[in-house]
């Protein structure tokens, strides 16, 4: 009986709610004010550490290279071969619409003149990743006509796994072999 | 007891477990879709938008062999440990204009490239340049 009473109370008094409340409603503000919406990528990439601080450019494409190279344009997988065709496309719109404004037929049709930008792309490779991949999607980027690429990446400070396998490798230091040739390419 | 329960009455009319519902629910949605990585960017430009290049200097170029993961490179032939920031030091500030070309072994990882990049740019390297794997002498400027 006497737990029953008081069992009812507590149930209809919602009192005892509103310091959760309010803990609740402190979290959704810093969870809105503190953290940025975007649209997740396809593919979860560990981009290298880098000290670099130029901050990301959002209105770039993206184009992400996964652990197994599979290659996403716009969170969708494609092979390179499409890679270059469809940016090619991309890169030809953009110019054409660039082309009232500037006014220089001759240049824009090039795509590598001054004025021309372009469309820039943002590669978003994991740090695992070997050179080669990189390597091959950037020449296949490239081949579409796009000058601005660059390399996603992540700030060494903030990240738990800041070193990397270069810094801690236990090797010999100083230089060993010698002979300067300045090489010409 | 009777004015407590009138007072209780007067101050919750509508019970409030509905709006902790749905403030339970935006809470869990923007702590799921909100992310708090900072992301960051090298560029990789092409060639034609490199400006330190004046083209009536025929310019210096130091070639960077880059072949393991294990911290080790070679400058123009000499052995370079990426932890011997001074013997780089002498090499760069010697040579503080020079083009620095980046070859890189298909098999190294881009974690190793872009640290060598850093280490070469934060030890006064201007122009570092990533040469392309099947044509060498295309380069596309680096800047971190």
């Amino acid at each position: 009986m006497n737990f029953a009473s008081t069992r009812i109370r507590a149930a209809s008094n919602d009192d005892g709610m509103i310091p959760l409340i309010n803990i609740v409603f402190l979290l959704l503000i810093f969870f809105m004010v503190a953290g940025t919406i975007s649209a997740s990528d396809a593919v979860m990439v560990t981009p290298p550490m880098s000290k670099a601080e130029s901050p990301l450019n959002i209105e770039q494409m993206t184009v992400i290279i996964g652990h197994d190279n599979d290659i996403y344009l716009a969170n969708e997988q494609i092979t390179l071969e499409q890679l270059t065709s469809d940016l090619t496309q991309m890169q030809n719109q953009m110019l054409q619409n660039q082309m009232p404004q500037n006014q220089m037929p001759q240049n824009q049709m090039m795509g590598q003149s001054e004025d021309s930008q372009g469309i820039s792309i943002l590669i978003k490779a994991d740090g695992q990743l070997s050179m080669h991949a990189l390597q091959e999607v950037l020449a296949h980027v490239k081949s579409a006509g796009i000058a601005r690429i660059s390399l996603a990446t992540f700030p060494v400070a903030t990240s738990p796994v800041a070193t990397s396998p270069v810094a801690t490798s236990p090797v010999a230091t100083s230089p060993v072999a010698s002979g300067h040739a300045d090489g010409g390419i | 007891m009777q004015l407590i329960t009138t007072t209780s009455q007067r101050k919750n009319p509508i019970s409030l477990t509905p709006l902790i519902d749905v403030v339970f629910i935006l809470l869990l949605f923007f702590m799921l879709s909100s992310s708090f990585q900072k992301w960051r960017q090298v560029n990789i430009s092409a060639p034609t938008n490199s400006p330190t290049i004046i083209p009536s200097e025929k310019p210096e170029f130091a070639i960077v062999q880059l072949d393991s993961d294990d911290g080790r490179f070679r400058i123009d032939d000499t052995l370079f440990q990426i932890d011997d920031l001074e013997s780089l030091q002498t090499l760069i500030s010697a040579r503080p204009d020079a083009i620095y070309v980046l070859n890189t072994s298909p098999d190294v990882r881009v974690q190793t490239m872009v640290t060598l990049v850093d280490t070469l740019k934060a030890l006064g390297a201007k122009d570092i340049s990533l040469a392309s794997e099947e044509n060498p002498t295309e380069l596309n400027g680096v800047t971190p």
